[in-house]
């Protein structure tokens, strides 16, 4: 098996991200793209994000990463990942924790394979731009050897043929190309994997041998997983905790089955009676009403006070307070469970 | 256009509105102008089926399985390279027993009778970004049909279109008649859509996935409208989509495709509940759950799905099927005939 | 845009005249959209600045002519210069541009020649265009042999030298400046716009808008018309202004080699000065050579940048943040 993983002495959570809040300089003024965002993600521990598209959780994780493009701006917050804050970092020093100890798993991933090199070469191509990491010192071949076996298991460990190393990519499905990303991605043994919607354009039946991989993969090496999704049947498969974003906020944090059981933010609540399912009684399903606010000039007080149907004056004038406590709470006026106003 | 007459609570009595019989679509692979393809992918492959009025039937299958080159078959969209489409001919307004004028050979339409079948024929497209052009207004794109079939005068369309946009909720009206596409949401587009297909009072309808490229909510809301506006108007349709979760909200019945081929045929809960085919069941098995506390059994299948180029003449789910034996490599495709109870049909040796 | 459903201008539509109404106001709303997206850009405005300084040349001579100078002495082609001493005369308070060989004024003929690079230009553009996206639209919606027909055509075109095919067509024909126009933009037409404007086609072709438009029930014809060429238009625009830089181009050639039935064009006024030997003087008798050299340098870049501009508006992928 892949060696064991260097413990380090800080003993906190192994990501902690707090108040992070990140603008995108447009035309039409600055999109809020993640405003205030704060959680932390244990060793080992799967943290789902879901929400709807353009409620910044894309942003989210590669603003982790700080991979972002020229306009967009950290304006404040701290990334403190293995008690280290990596906001202040410059590129050179980000270069050293991306994909070595943090890596990410893109949502058109698998297209980006470049299709005239082997699958195998571009992910040993990486390993040596990278300095060969985890890989012992020694002569240029042999090293290259050496990185070639890692490369063998890491496909066999996410269910890959081995032989398929040495296939171009549009030999490969979909599914298997999605692996090979997922391979490519483990290939530093990270501690920590950002996977934005690794599933979303695969079929559910690719879709779910990939979770199941990802989450036996993810025990075995203990990783810590950020999986971004906007499917929440999805979340409740591979999630320890849930957080749900909405219009560039963490409107509400939980251990999985709490936030899905008893939901405390309406938008939670809402989110999840609009998702139809193939067990339990055929219900009807309600829709959100209305659309996402633009993140250029999102709504005063609540954020979610537009389409909320527990919405009040308070909610319309004030930013709703956190209610609940440590790993579990949600931010608003009138949570779920409590009266009704 | 409300139908008071029809009560949506009593399906209709069995009578047939779209007959599908064996139906076939091939594409060829390579080939040009001066040299001949050798290969075939089969799209559609040998399938036959009947759609009741007043029904809801959903088509499911993985992407590349044909179920949108189907679609578009019955709607003429495509010809066929074999096999025959009927569709009835319904007088606007009838109500679902009433007999048929008659019935629609889809490879004999051509111009005028081609054109007071897509009256009664419509689709909604999957990708409300481009279905619409972008250089004609929301207007121009309701009144479309209308415009190109001579329906009514300029006055009268412009009602025509207004009612529609009510219809689809899109309003206040006036807000939106002269916009273009790019100013409007997902959603709202495929609520256009919506009100381009139906703007002719169609008695059937084929909807390709419109809500697979929307976002959470507008994906619920355009599926609650059409299930609102399938039964105002005593609509029929066809719904596609991958995702089963969606066919059970949306259809009475469904239908599974793979590779070309129907391989079992159930009203839906029904399905749900007992589905036959080894396919079905690793589909069903594996369709995520939003429910943690919810733990299953998930049938693996071996391999992906490949291309249908050139199939050999057996059955089409052979090489990844777990209950696959001999027989099944060595005869022809399994027919889908009835198994068990009334109105289940599977395509398989085995069960 | 916005998406929050707050109507963008008051329509309120009633019937008949409302629609037209509220039709001009998009067409209106959508232009200065359009400006402002190619003003943005230097390149553009400075193009059409000096398409509107040429412009303005093209209008006073005829009221130079009527006015200020006498047509004896400053008719382009007729006049002559009997206040100097000798041809070709250096510019003077009286000749700002000087005279040519013949003793006739510069400015005149600079200023005549504009109107006759404008109409070529503008009429051959017209026609290159007009027939390129018919071609195009025919050719991309029909495909098989219709398509195989036109391209041939094309790649045939192309590959004959059109200078000398120009030539030799002047020298037979006796062309005169429209009938030029005319050829030039048949020849683009069928030539290589129409495998551009064809290639853009079958991108529109595609769009599942052609096939929603099938489904209404749309002939061939209405798909072509409301469907396909609406949405080539903005590039054949762009091809238009490309076209006009090639046109003067050719004809200044042409004129140079004197095989056209052209009273006076910039091409002519060099023509001049060459068969007088005066090319040879190198920069002593610079009026005689630099005044239409620039001006069809500069008015067949103007009509480039504006191309480049409308390039960048047309296309939203070369628009910058």
């Amino acid at each position: 098996m892949l060696d064991q993983p260097s413990h380090t002495p800080f003993t906190g959570p192994l990501l902690q991200v707090r108040d992070l809040t990140l603008h995108y300089r447009t035309r039409q003024g600055d999109v809020r793209a993640v405003d205030g965002v704060t959680f932390s993600l244990g060793r080992g521990q799967v943290l789902g994000l879901v929400g709807e598209s353009g409620c910044g959780k894309t942003s989210l994780g590669m603003g982790l990463l700080k991979l972002l493009p020229s306009n967009a701006r950290l304006v404040r917050g701290e990334i403190i990942f293995d008690g280290q804050d990596l906001a202040p970092l410059n590129d050179a020093q980000m270069r050293r924790y991306r994909w070595r100890r943090i890596a990410m798993i893109f949502q058109a991933a698998m297209n980006a394979l470049d299709p005239v090199y082997r699958v195998g070469e571009q992910i040993l191509e990486a390993m040596e731009a990278h300095a060969w990491p985890g890989i012992e010192d020694g002569p240029a071949g042999q090293k290259r050897r050496q990185a070639r076996e890692k490369v063998k298991e890491l496909f066999r460990l996410v269910g890959l043929d081995p032989e398929l190393m040495d296939r171009y990519p549009h030999e490969l499905s979909g599914g298997m190309r999605q692996r090979a990303v997922i391979a490519m991605s483990l290939a530093c043994r990270p501690d920590l994997v950002i996977a934005d919607e690794p599933t979303t354009a695969l079929d559910v039946i690719v879709q779910e041998r990939i979770l199941r991989e990802l989450k036996s993969i993810q025990k075995e090496l203990g990783l810590s997983l950020l999986y971004i999704t906007h499917d929440v049947a999805v979340v409740a498969e591979v999630a320890d905790q849930v957080g749900v974003m909405y219009a560039g906020q963490l409107v509400e944090l939980g251990d999985t089955p709490q936030v899905f059981h008893q939901p405390m933010h309406p938008y939670t609540a809402g989110l999840l009676a609009s998702f139809p399912s193939i067990r339990g009684e055929k219900r009807p399903l309600a829709a959100l009403p209305g659309e996402p606010p633009s993140l250029v000039a999102p709504p005063s007080g609540c954020r979610f006070h537009p389409r909320c149907p527990r919405a009040t004056k308070e909610c319309r004038q004030e930013v709703p307070p956190v209610v609940g406590q440590g790993n579990a709470w949600a931010a608003c006026w009138h949570p779920l469970g409590a009266a009704q106003p | 256009m409300h139908r008071p007459d029809m009560d949506p609570a009593s399906p209709a009595a069995a009578v047939p509105l779209v007959q599908v019989q064996s139906l076939r679509k091939l594409f060829p692979v390579g080939g040009g102008m001066f040299r001949r393809a050798r290969r075939f992918v089969h799209a559609v492959d040998d399938v036959s089926f009947t759609l009741q009025r007043g029904e809801s039937f959903g088509l499911v299958g993985e992407s590349g399985c044909g179920k949108t080159t189907l679609g578009k078959l019955l709607v003429k969209l495509q010809p066929p390279t074999s096999g025959q489409v009927r569709v009835a001919k319904i007088s606007p307004g009838a109500i679902p027993a009433e007999q048929a004028l008659g019935w629609w050979d889809l490879a004999r339409l051509k111009g005028k009778e081609l054109k007071s079948f897509r009256r009664q024929v419509q689709m909604v497209l999957q990708d409300p970004y481009e279905s619409m052009n972008p250089r004609r207004t929301i207007y121009d794109t309701v009144a479309e049909p209308l415009a190109v079939q001579h329906l009514g005068d300029v006055c009268e369309r412009l009602d025509r279109v207004s009612q529609m946009l009510e219809l689809v909720r899109l309003t206040p009206v006036a807000s939106y008649l002269f916009r273009y596409p790019h100013e409007l949401s997902g959603g709202q587009r495929q609520r256009v859509a919506i009100a381009r297909a139906l703007a002719m009072e169609p008695s059937f309808l084929v909807a390709d996935e419109p809500t697979s490229m929307l976002d959470v909510s507008s994906r619920t809301a355009i599926m609650n409208l059409m299930l609102e506006v399938g039964q105002r108007l005593g609509l029929s349709y066809l719904y596609i989509t991958h995702d089963l979760a969606v066919a059970r909200y949306m259809c009475q019945r469904v239908a599974v495709m793979y590779l070309g081929k129907l391989v079992e045929v159930a009203e839906t809960e029904e399905l749900l509940r007992n589905p036959q085919h080894p396919y079905t069941r690793a589909l069903l098995s594996a369709v995520p759950v939003p429910d943690p506390a919810h733990r299953r059994q998930v049938e693996v299948l071996r391999g992906d799905p490949s291309r249908p180029v050139d199939p050999l003449p057996r059955c089409r789910f052979y090489d990844r099927c777990p209950l696959a034996v001999d027989h099944c490599r060595d005869t022809p495709p399994p027919p889908l005939e009835a198994k068990g109870t009334d109105g289940h049909l599977v395509a398989c040796y085995r069960v | 845009m916005n998406h929050d459903g707050r109507p963008p201008e008051g329509f309120a539509p009633a019937g008949r005249t409302s629609l037209w109404a509220a039709r001009v106001r998009l067409a209106l709303r959508s232009s200065r959209e359009t400006w402002r997206a190619f003003a943005a850009n230097p390149i553009g405005v400075v193009g059409v600045a000096i398409i509107l300084i040429f412009g303005l040349m093209a209008v006073a001579h005829p009221l130079l002519m009527a006015t200020l100078w006498d047509p004896t002495t400053y008719d382009p082609v007729t006049g002559f210069g009997f206040d100097e001493i000798s041809h070709p005369a250096p510019p003077s308070w009286r000749h700002l541009l000087g005279t040519d060989p013949l003793g006739r004024d510069i400015l005149s003929q600079l200023t005549a020649s504009t109107t006759s690079a404008f109409v070529l230009g503008l009429v051959a553009a017209l026609v290159t265009v007009g027939i390129a996206t018919m071609v195009g639209a025919l050719a991309a919606y029909y495909g098989g042999v219709v398509d195989a027909f036109f391209m041939r055509l094309a790649d045939l075109i192309i590959i004959l030298p059109t200078i000398s095919l120009l030539i030799v067509l002047t020298a037979l024909l006796g062309l005169n400046l429209f009938q030029l126009a005319l050829v030039l933009g048949v020849l683009g037409g069928f030539g290589g716009t129409a495998v551009v404007i064809k290639s853009q086609a079958l991108s529109i072709k595609v769009k599942p808008y052609i096939e929603a438009a099938q489904l209404a029930g749309g002939g061939p014809w209405h798909i072509i018309l409301v469907h396909i060429v609406p949405n080539l238009l903005p590039l054949s625009l762009l091809y238009m202004m490309f076209t006009v830089t090639g046109a003067i181009f050719s004809e200044a050639v042409l004129s140079f080699f004197g095989i056209l039935h052209i009273r006076m064009s910039w091409g002519i006024m060099i023509h001049t000065a060459s068969t007088g030997g005066y090319l040879l003087g190198g920069a002593s008798y610079w009026w005689l050579i630099v005044p239409a050299g620039a001006a069809i340098t500069l008015l067949c870049s103007s009509f480039y940048l504006v191309g480049r501009a409308l390039d960048e508006v047309v296309n939203p992928r070369l628009r910058g943040r």
